[in-house]
């Protein structure tokens, strides 16, 4: 036994699971400590420094791959952390598509993990890694993947720079997954028909939801700034096909994004309830 | 699990979760003890500050009473002292009482024909109840020494050690007279 053993014990460091243990929510990982979380899009690099309660103290952004960026901010983040330990969201090469009757036997986060291939069957492929969100109510489930060569190299420039990978997520992913559990403990919202929209970066996702059923759902990742016709291409099925009565509920990844500066517009004159906070991103995967 | 954002990082092996909330009783056992330790060595503390005052207000006591001790004992010497000196006043009293009626009955005893010539009561210092008589008479004889025995007997002293020698036409008498006080 190390003294180091003794002093986590002490304070009670020793209970608390392990920063990189991904059963528990960040805010368990890192209670009273400081964190940095990094949103790596498509040739720019974003990151948010979370305070010792878990707010967003100060953020930056800078254009370039995560492997140039990195080796420029590295000591920075470090400082910023404690012992290191940075978040990761992956904003590029994946891609969110609907599923349904998927596997939910019990321990299924680690098996998505683990072995894809049970859960998924012949959609899985080798080169991806998968994370799923499953409709409590229906069989429907949101199924993510991203290039796994992707994960690897971000891996790597970290190991590189001696950077500790806490979690590596899509931001994307995680915003919808937190909008759409919102959307089924609201009962008013349930029963209603929507189009949830999630844009986080330059990645959007948007989906069809009836009483309480997910419809049809496009997701676009690494989308260049202004590309406005891809957008509209992804939007205009819904609009066309919405009623009178449809609701469209939107996130963005900060109060300030640029879908709701430049693409607002393209919804019509469909009723659009902007749920953004302050910091969105970086409070969902602060917290959670 | 259900709010818990998904993780695509590749796993590390043996990621611990944690030490069982059960084990916190350890922590907490030895902070309840070092608070404890805390606390009984304040109270220590303070029962030793007020241990100390007390025993300072005790010892000025102790002093205060050895010191009036001292001094009772001066007053008591003293008084025992001036108490033996009024014994021995008293004594002398004692002594002295009967020597003013002797001379008195001594001189009522002479007869017509006698006359004292001297008359000697010496007290002795070492024995005040002891008076030592030297008693010289003119004229008389034997029966003068017996009328005036008689009047001394009469005032409850007794005589011892009586001396007389007959002189010319004188007597002189020695005694030792001692108060009877039956």
């Amino acid at each position: 036994m190390e003294f180091k053993d003794i002093k986590d014990v002490l304070t009670m460091a020793a209970f608390r699971p392990e920063a990189d243990n991904s059963r528990f929510p960040w805010s368990k990982r890192f209670p009273g400590k400081k964190s940095v979380i990094v949103n790596v899009g498509r040739g720019q690099v974003k990151w948010g420094f979370l305070d010792k309660k878990g707010k967003v103290a100060n953020e930056g952004v800078a254009d370039g791959e995560f492997m140039d960026v990195a080796s420029q901010m590295a000591s920075e983040w470090r400082s910023q952390s404690d012992d290191g330990w940075i978040g990761v969201s992956l904003n590029n090469r994946f891609i969110i598509s609907l599923e349904h009757n998927l596997s939910r036997t019990q321990g299924w986060e680690d098996t998505i993990r683990n072995n894809p291939k049970s859960l998924l069957g012949t959609k899985h492929d080798r080169t991806k890694r998968y994370a799923l969100h499953h409709n409590p109510e229906t069989s429907a489930s949101l199924v993510m993947a991203c290039d796994d060569s992707l994960i690897k190299s971000v891996e790597e420039s970290m190991r590189s720079h001696n950077l500790r990978a806490a979690r590596v997520c899509c931001g994307l992913f995680a915003m919808t997954g937190h909008l759409l559990n919102r959307i089924n403990t609201d009962a008013t919202f349930k029963k209603q028909e929507l189009i949830v929209v999630t844009w986080c970066d330059g990645s959007l996702c948007v989906l069809c939801q009836k009483n309480g059923q997910w419809q049809e759902l496009r997701s676009r990742s690494g989308l260049a700034p202004g590309d406005s016709s891809a957008v509209q291409q992804m939007l205009r099925p819904y609009i066309d096909g919405a009623s009178p009565e449809t609701q469209v509920v939107f996130m963005g990844e900060s109060a300030e994004n640029e879908f709701k500066q430049n693409y607002f517009d393209m919804l019509g004159n469909l009723h659009v309830t902007d749920v953004t906070e302050p910091h969105q991103l970086w409070s969902v995967l602060g917290n959670y | 699990m259900e709010n818990i954002i998904h993780d695509l990082k590749t796993e590390r092996p043996n990621i611990s979760g944690g030490l069982p909330v059960f084990y916190k009783i350890i922590p907490i056992a030895f902070y309840l003890a070092v608070v404890l330790s805390c606390v009984l060595c304040l109270f220590f503390f303070m029962n030793f500050r007020h241990q100390t005052a007390s025993k300072e207000v005790w010892q000025g006591r102790l002093n205060a009473a050895n010191t009036e001790k001292a001094s009772l004992i001066g007053k008591q010497t003293e008084m025992v002292g001036t108490a033996q000196k009024a014994d021995g006043l008293a004594k002398w009293l004692e002594g002295s009482r009967p020597i003013q009626p002797v001379t008195v009955a001594i001189g009522r005893s002479m007869t017509k024909n006698s006359t004292i010539a001297e008359l000697t009561l010496d007290r002795n210092p070492e024995l005040p109840a002891h008076t030592n008589m030297q008693l010289k008479i003119n004229g008389g004889g034997s029966e003068q020494i017996e009328t005036t025995l008689d009047s001394i007997t009469a005032l409850n002293f007794q005589t011892y050690s009586a001396n007389q020698t007959r002189g010319q036409n004188a007597i002189d008498f020695e005694a030792t007279l001692i108060w009877n006080d039956k």
